[in-house]
């Protein structure tokens, strides 16, 4: 039971941890006051965070958790009810595709909005393995944050998925001797950590 | 000027006449000092005016680093206040512009004002109006509810807000709230208004997207508009002096001064980029520029 829960927890974890990304061209931002007060309206939405406007372009851009399934129109309802015009919307969905309405030219781009968030599980025992895997999980270029809980064993990653894959980090977990749930390590590998990190 | 002798006083011998040349002494002396502090005061008056009415040049530009400044105030012992919307909080810096200090923990304050030692913040993203009293923050309850507050002033312990989202004008107190407007075009009605000061019984509304200023008396009646014909676009901030009414053009990057009547005296453009707010201060006029993430200063001596 206790592990179902976990397993609930890790998967209803990962999918919060999916999102998508949208980018909204809208008319009318003109100055800070404008540009806040969006933002003050998108703020109130459940879920929606890294809003960020710029204002000399008239560009914004968030993150909405995939599993809220935001539609197009409903970003366009969203600027109009703030008081603004939409010229164009496209988003980005955590599998991949892109949708867009309005300026064909609108396009969300991951290299600057590539940042994703994901929990999932690392075996180990104690401080030096704590150590060991987020050393393991930094090593890869792109990720920008990685914390290894000793208590729940739970990694939470933040990374560049423009320039890498969840795997990527798994597997360099994986080769420093810790087992991920997508990937093990080699049983030689596990064999040459320190008595306390044996862990299986 | 010729100060009355005391030598007078002990070549009277009498009582009685001592009493009455007192009394009339009293009379000359208070006169006296009457027409000399009236005097004095039109000189000083005068000399505000004389500098005031000078043009203004640029003098230096003071950069903020990272931060987009919003508001802008001094207070009561000379340090400058600092609206940083985008970092939630104040920056107090003192009178040569070294930081002294933040204050943390806003929600996208905007347009700010010293009252009383005290510095009044309309926090735009929490919807309310709060004040720092030098030690810690405080919420000021209204009755009435804001959607974007963006500008706050204090008269008489009540406090005027530009309520950006309603298009109104909220006078508060502990008891009483009042709502003045509507959006609208007409007269004292408001399309997002941002900025307000209250300058001799009268409430300055900077109407940002009529690209006017609009002059009310204390109980929201309409009373004049100014600088709607000078093309501006996003009038964001305005300060009122005794004799000069002082306006952020934000999108053309202007500065414009005009006297009560509206009669426009100077535009001012060096160095401005996107202000949203200014001060007047010794004879220095300090504009925050938003996009320009620096103060401009300019003198007038």
């Amino acid at each position: 039971m206790k592990k179902l829960i976990i397993l609930l927890f890790i998967i209803s974890h990962q999918l919060l941890a999916q999102t998508d990304q949208f980018l909204v061209r809208v008319e009318g931002l003109g100055c800070p006051f404008c540009a806040y007060g969006l933002e003050k309206k998108f703020r109130k939405v459940k879920g929606i965070k890294q809003i960020k406007i710029d204002i000399s372009n008239g560009k914004m851009t968030y993150e909405v958790p995939a599993t809220n399934l935001m539609k197009l129109t409903e970003a366009d309802a969203l600027v109009t009810k703030a008081g603004y015009v939409a010229k164009g919307i496209s988003v980005l969905r955590s599998n991949g595709k892109t949708e867009k309405i309005g300026e064909p030219d609108l396009v969300v781009k991951p290299t600057k909005m590539g940042k994703q968030s994901a929990v999932f599980k690392v075996s180990g025992n104690c401080e030096m393995c704590k150590a060991r895997i987020e050393k393991a999980a930094k090593s890869v270029k792109g990720v920008q944050s990685a914390v290894w809980d000793v208590d729940t064993k739970l990694m939470t990653v933040s990374f560049d998925n423009s320039k890498l894959k969840l795997i990527d980090i798994q597997n360099a977990i994986a080769k420093s001797g810790h087992d991920t749930e997508l990937q093990k390590a080699d049983d030689s590998t596990v064999q040459k950590l320190p008595a306390c990190c044996q862990y299986r | 000027m010729i100060a009355p002798s005391r030598n007078f006083l002990p070549a009277v011998n009498t009582d009685n006449f001592i009493t009455n040349f007192n009394s009339f002494n009293m009379k000359v002396y208070s006169l006296l000092a009457f027409v000399f502090t009236l005097v004095l005061a039109c000189k000083q008056n005068s000399s505000v005016q004389k500098n005031e009415s000078k043009p203004w040049t640029f003098e230096k530009t003071i950069p903020l680093d990272s931060v987009a400044p919003i508001g802008i105030c001094s207070d009561a012992s000379g340090n400058l206040w600092i609206s940083d919307a985008g970092g939630n909080q104040l920056i107090q810096m003192d009178s040569s512009f070294n930081l002294v200090k933040f204050v943390s923990d806003l929600d996208r304050p905007m347009h700010i004002q010293s009252f009383d030692n005290q510095i009044y913040i309309a926090e735009y993203g929490a919807d309310r109006i709060s004040v720092w009293n030098q030690s810690e923050k405080k919420i000021i309850p209204c009755s009435l509810p804001f959607d974007a507050p963006s500008g706050v002033d204090v008269h008489k312990n009540k406090v005027y807000v530009a309520d950006f989202y309603n298009h109104r004008i909220v006078s508060f107190d502990s008891l009483t709230a009042q709502k003045i407007g509507k959006q609208g075009k007409g007269n004292a009605e408001f399309n997002y208004p941002t900025d307000l000061q209250i300058n001799e019984q009268k409430i300055y509304v900077a109407d940002t997207y009529n690209n006017r200023i609009q002059i009310l008396d204390l109980n929201g009646n309409h009373l004049k508009s100014i600088a709607d014909s000078l093309e501006i676009n996003a009038l964001t901030g305005l300060f009122v002096s005794t004799d000069y009414v002082y306006a952020c053009d934000f999108e053309n990057s202007r500065v414009l001064i005009l006297d009560k009547s509206g009669r426009l005296l100077q535009i001012l453009t060096e160095q401005l980029d996107m202000p949203t707010d200014l001060i007047v201060i010794n004879h220095k006029m300090l504009v925050v520029n938003y996009n320009g993430k620096s103060i401009s200063v300019y003198g007038n001596k």
